[in-house]
């Protein structure tokens, strides 16, 4: 457990348990593909009665800046961290518009559907920011210069969803030390990893001329409020199971976001120039492959990663401490039976395994939406993945099993 | 009644289709396995009613294909309403109920799915207009 202040932020960045907390709130990297396929699946219950899915990704960061305020934040810190944390440029125009020039969810948003505007995040931290009811009037999606955000006279009404409380694990056993993990012979040196990639500029710049956004590996990343995602995954999730929909069906939309994120995060980070100069002079084997990435997963606020056993080709088992789905999970919902309940992380351990076992990531194949289809995510000899263990169901942590 | 008649859709057909549409329009391709967790979603919200489309066909009668049609239109941006009309074969194309084979094909009740879509379906006239 350590506390770095990497940032030139006001507020301290803590990290702890394998979380990365900011004003109180933990924040977990994703990127862009993530962030698109995750916003298409909760907007599939768009015109569904007494659900609101728009008001869902709207109101849900809406609570969330909210917090920080109480915490202190002032406005300018809102604006500096919205940047920060690589959502884009906010800035005010008069009164009663606001705009983003560049912004995460304005630009790369539109998967499968018609485009439609998709601002829905910014319209919520305005929200918060101004405590009136924000709408997006324009947006790039559709060929606007600029998004553009109106604030209405009209009082908020958003709900407060982070009511329980649910603390960190802080005793974590340490790498490849807890009982029932096999024995490794890995020269994957952990520690040197993550030293080397936390120099990494993982931030968005704040002022005018400045993209606030986070550009690396090819990817475009966010630092995001991981409630949130947690809160918009499990309304939607629970929306559907209430209305009936096949929980084959419904869960595959989720655990496919990971297995997409995986992909693209995971396999051009295993493409980047960074990986070929710090990790893979470190690795002999597929397998110190997944060593090495599990390495990074470790800093992106996930919580933390502890791999039980490898089969090569066969099977890949692994744990997960204070996964932030399932201490999320605990946070907003009572426990719950059902253990296959970490989506991000059920689809991103199966995408760690397609990278390696499936495809072979190590020939640095072009990572297109036409390979995603064709090879990585062809049933053909594919893996399955199954959640033993769940944080959301009262377990010590999170485990995973990815198999043939 | 517009919804008496059943349409048999190969399901390997009807992707093939919808991502052969897409890829014209240079839209990326979508992967069978989600397309159908996909589809069976939002037929099951659209509807209140569950179609599997993991399985090898599905039949659907008038009203949900015009749920299908505007799922494809709005959820994967194709407009496939040529595309279904070719896929429907008059030997899947069967008929329940006897009530609306005596109904003439110009009866102002034809507000099922090939009335909405406009002459969507060829052989609409032989369909709902002579009995076997």
């Amino acid at each position: 457990m350590s506390a770095t202040q990497n940032t030139p932020l006001h507020q301290e960045v803590i990290t702890t348990g394998g979380h990365n907390i900011v004003g109180g709130l933990s924040r977990v990297y994703h990127c862009n593909h993530y962030n698109a396929y995750l916003q298409m699946a909760v907007l599939l219950t768009q015109g569904m009665n007494n659900h609101n899915p728009e008001r869902l990704l709207t109101d849900s960061v809406t609570s969330l800046v909210r917090l920080l305020k109480q915490r202190g934040y002032t406005e300018h810190d809102l604006l500096h961290e919205f940047s920060y944390n690589g959502f884009g440029f906010l800035q005010q125009l008069d009164d009663n518009t606001w705009e983003t020039p560049n912004s995460h969810y304005g630009e790369s948003l539109c998967v499968h559907g018609k485009p439609q505007k998709s601002c829905y995040f910014t319209s919520g931290y305005l929200q918060g920011l101004l405590e009136k009811t924000v709408i997006e009037t324009e947006c790039k999606i559709l060929g606007a210069k600029t998004d553009k955000f109106i604030v209405l006279d009209e009082p908020l009404n958003v709900e407060h969803y982070l009511t329980g409380e649910f603390g960190l694990q802080t005793v974590i056993p340490e790498r490849f030390a807890f009982e029932g993990c096999q024995t490794f012979a890995t020269g994957v040196n952990e520690e040197q990893i993550i030293a080397s990639f936390k120099t990494l500029p993982l931030y968005g710049k704040y002022g005018a001329g400045e993209s606030g956004l986070i550009e690396i590996f090819g990817a475009v990343l966010t630092n995001h409020f991981a409630d949130y995602y947690n809160r918009i995954s499990y309304e939607t999730y629970f929306a559907m199971r209430d209305m009936g929909i096949l929980d084959e069906d419904s869960k595959e939309m989720f655990i496919q976001a990971g297995h997409i994120c995986a992909f693209n995060t995971f396999g051009r980070i295993m493409t980047s120039s960074q990986w070929y100069d710090v990790v893979a002079p470190q690795c002999v084997s597929r397998e110190d492959w997944l060593h090495g990435m599990v390495a990074i997963i470790n800093i992106l606020g996930w919580g933390i990663y502890r791999i039980e056993k490898i089969v090569p080709e066969t099977e890949f088992v692994v744990r997960v401490y204070n996964s932030y789905e399932g201490v999320g999970f605990r946070r907003i919902y009572s426990r719950l039976n059902d253990k296959n309940i970490s989506f991000l992380a059920m689809g991103t351990a199966l995408g760690l395994v397609h990278l390696l076992w499936k495809v072979d990531i190590r020939d640095k194949p072009a990572l297109t939406p036409e390979f995603y289809v064709n090879q990585f995510n062809n049933p053909n000899n594919s893996y399955s993945v199954e959640q033993t263990h769940a944080i959301a169901a009262g377990d010590e942590y999170d485990r995973f099993i990815v198999s043939k | 009644m517009p919804d008496k008649n059943i349409y048999v859709i190969s399901t390997e057909a009807l992707f093939k289709a919808l991502n052969d549409k897409r890829k014209k329009h240079e839209l990326p391709e979508i992967e069978n396995s989600l397309v159908a967790s996909k589809l069976g979603i939002l037929f099951a919200l659209k509807t209140n009613g569950l179609v599997n489309f993991r399985c090898e066909h599905v039949e659907l009668n008038d009203s949900q294909l015009v749920v299908l049609q505007d799922i494809l239109d709005q959820h994967f941006n194709a407009e496939m309403i040529s595309e279904i009309r070719e896929l429907i074969s008059a030997q899947e194309l069967l008929q329940k109920g006897i009530a609306a084979n005596t109904r003439p094909s110009s009866s102002p009740e034809g507000i099922g799915f090939l009335s909405k879509l406009k002459g969507f379906l060829k052989v609409k006239a032989t369909v709902q207009g002579s009995p076997a």
